[in-house]
């Protein structure tokens, strides 16, 4: 019941979405004008509120409670009412926050979570090689067809980008490295350079650098995809084995593919080289030749090969990992995906310093 | 009562096969109509030609007595900001927390302080019974509840309409009263119209005001769900006795 001291806020014809906010801050200039303990909210306009108009009411009550205002609501029709009781959210219980782990919880959980994924990793890494191995005397369980299928995706589709990126790095290699040998009258040498750099180095390096971006992020994001849609699942309650089904016609096709696609990164570098060489420095077509002949040796051929096959290895197995490793949906894909090209990289790299020094 | 829908004469084609075959709809405000019709019949494609994710060849589709077939897009997002979608799956964005998810139209199309919005979300999570769920991540959630969540994010801004694409689907019978209890909830104490596409005959009894059954593309029956029980329309008789 109203008393002398009462003050009373009329609201206008509707309080929903539109004109919650406005509303809710003349309110609070309303209640902070007055200096009454008993205040009014007359709904004898309102005709129309939503959940929002309600958040309003709630938050004015909740208000009015810190100021030690007592609010009564008057004229509330029935319609309005039933509003009121189904949006508000005045007797909800709070929600308990999950508490900030403290530091060192922080470093126990992280430190924790890494050796779990160590050990998924070594555990991964042991099924492919057993299975990988096996795989190539038993076919039971394998996907037929998917071999040539899988060497078609990730060696055939990848020739045009390698061809023409190592072409690139053997031309400007070249290019960049005449101007200084020039100033010494040492042109031929740069026959050398370009022989030996591309085929211990750089066609191994690009070609791994190439295929972790495109190959290696196309099984990462095709296996956590299957992961997460539980197509692997659906495969294990078939009773087939998913490293058989669907990880050896990948780790075959790279183990193939790879040192072939070296193979011709490094050719397709040196042609390069030879470009800017014989058209650009004035080097013979044949003293070319005759050079990079007498300055190759087989090791050189070896180590790319060597590392063609590592590096194949690592970029099949980190994309398998990531992959087999997504929980939940969508966002999961993408940061496992972009997880798996960044380490396959690195340990691509960290891979090739220690083959360089193994093979120096 | 008014029509708050209302499709005409339409058809679409998809890869030169007729999906919807001269299609008209008239769907009243607050009132709760069941699409209904066999796998492939083209329910969904309906659905998503009045909510403008599709677009017909011919015919025409009135939104609030507006047309929407080549609306301009900003016009159209208006007609949509009073439109919520249950999707069949739900459709929730995983990178969210539920409560995250509920909260994008009211953050997205209102200016609404954040402790408001924060009461609206958790109004709309109580109202599908998941208040639990606030902070967690949909992958944490089982289908039924993913779909809970969906509903509460698609009432958020408390649409004038709400399109349901197989509300019930993979729910199980008591989910599946309690979701029928809060459509029909909104429709009666909020005037709500809502369209649904559903499969489950219970759940069409309880909530349909009207349904329309369609067969390959073209509408067989419109009008009460007492009316379709009796129908002597051999698909909608089969489809029944199923």
């Amino acid at each position: 019941m109203a008393n002398s001291n009462n003050k009373k806020f009329v609201l206008p014809a509707e309080l929903v979405r539109e004109n919650s906010q406005s509303t809710l801050k003349e309110i609070e200039q309303f209640l902070h004008s007055i200096d009454s303990s008993n205040v009014e909210i007359d709904f004898g306009s309102l005709e129309n509120i939503d959940s929002a108009g309600v958040a309003v009411i709630d938050q004015v009550y909740e208000l009015s409670e810190e100021s030690n205002i007592k609010i009564n609501l008057i004229n509330v029709s029935k319609k309005i009412d039933i509003s009121l009781s189904t949006f508000s959210s005045r007797n909800l219980k709070p929600i308990k926050e999950k508490p900030k782990p403290k530091l060192f919880e922080f470093l126990g959980e992280s430190g924790f979570r890494f050796w779990e994924h160590v050990k998924s990793f070594v555990y991964l890494c042991a099924d492919i090689f057993y299975w990988g191995i096996g795989g190539l005397f038993n076919k039971k369980g394998q996907r037929k067809g998917e071999f040539t299928n899988q060497s078609n995706l990730i060696g055939v589709n990848a020739i045009p980008i390698i061809a023409l990126i190592s072409f690139l790095i053997g031309f400007i290699l070249t290019l960049q490295s005449a101007q200084q040998l020039r100033q010494f009258g040492a042109d031929i040498f740069v026959v050398d350079l370009i022989a030996i750099s591309m085929t211990r180095e750089m066609a191994p390096l690009m070609t791994a650098i190439i295929l972790a971006g495109r190959s290696g992020s196309s099984i990462a994001s095709e296996l956590a995809t299957m992961k997460i849609s539980e197509e692997i699942d659906a495969l294990k309650t078939m009773a087939l084995n998913p490293i058989k089904y669907v990880v050896l016609p990948k780790l075959y096709a790279m183990t193939i593919a790879t040192p072939l696609l070296t193979i011709l990164a490094d050719a397709v570098g040196i042609l390069g080289g030879f470009v800017v060489g014989v058209l650009f420095l004035k080097i013979g077509a044949a003293a070319f030749l005759n050079r990079m002949a007498s300055v190759m040796v087989l090791k050189d051929i070896i180590t790319m090969i060597v590392k063609s096959f590592v590096f194949s290895w690592i970029i099949t197995v980190v994309g398998i990992y990531f992959g087999l490793e997504a929980k939940g949906g969508a966002d999961s894909v993408g940061k496992n995906t972009t997880a798996s090209v960044v380490t396959a990289i690195f340990m691509v790299i960290v891979a090739d310093s220690i083959l360089g020094l193994l093979f120096y | 009562m008014s029509s708050i829908i209302e499709v005409k004469d339409l058809i679409t084609e998809y890869n030169g096969e007729r999906i919807l075959d001269g299609v008209s709809v008239d769907v009243k405000k607050g009132s709760i109509f069941v699409i209904l019709g066999g796998s492939g019949c083209g329910k969904t494609t309906l659905l998503k030609h009045i909510i403008g994710l599709l677009f017909p060849v011919s015919g025409s589709i009135k939104v609030f007595g507006q047309e929407i077939v080549g609306m301009e897009e900003k016009k159209f997002e208006e007609i949509l900001e009073n439109c919520g979608m249950l999707f069949q799956e739900g459709a929730l964005l995983n990178s969210l927390s539920v409560g995250e998810n509920i909260a994008i139209p009211l953050r997205q199309h209102t200016d609404l302080d954040e402790e408001i919005i924060q009461r609206v979300v958790r109004t709309k999570l109580h109202l599908v019974e998941l208040d639990y769920a606030l902070n967690l991540s949909p992958s944490e959630l089982s289908g039924g509840m993913k779909k809970r969540v969906a509903l509460a994010r698609a009432i958020a801004l408390d649409p004038k309409i709400l399109f349901c694409d197989e509300p019930s689907a993979g729910l199980d019978p008591v989910t599946t009263r309690e979701i029928d209890k809060l459509l029909m909830k909104l429709r009666d104490q909020l005037d709500m119209t809502i369209i649904a596409v559903t499969h489950v005959v219970d759940s069409v009894r309880r909530i349909a005001d009207e349904i329309i059954f369609l067969d390959d593309g073209k509408v067989m029956f419109t009008g009460s769900f007492d009316k379709a029980e009796k129908s002597d329309i051999p698909q909608i008789k089969k489809f029944f006795i199923d």
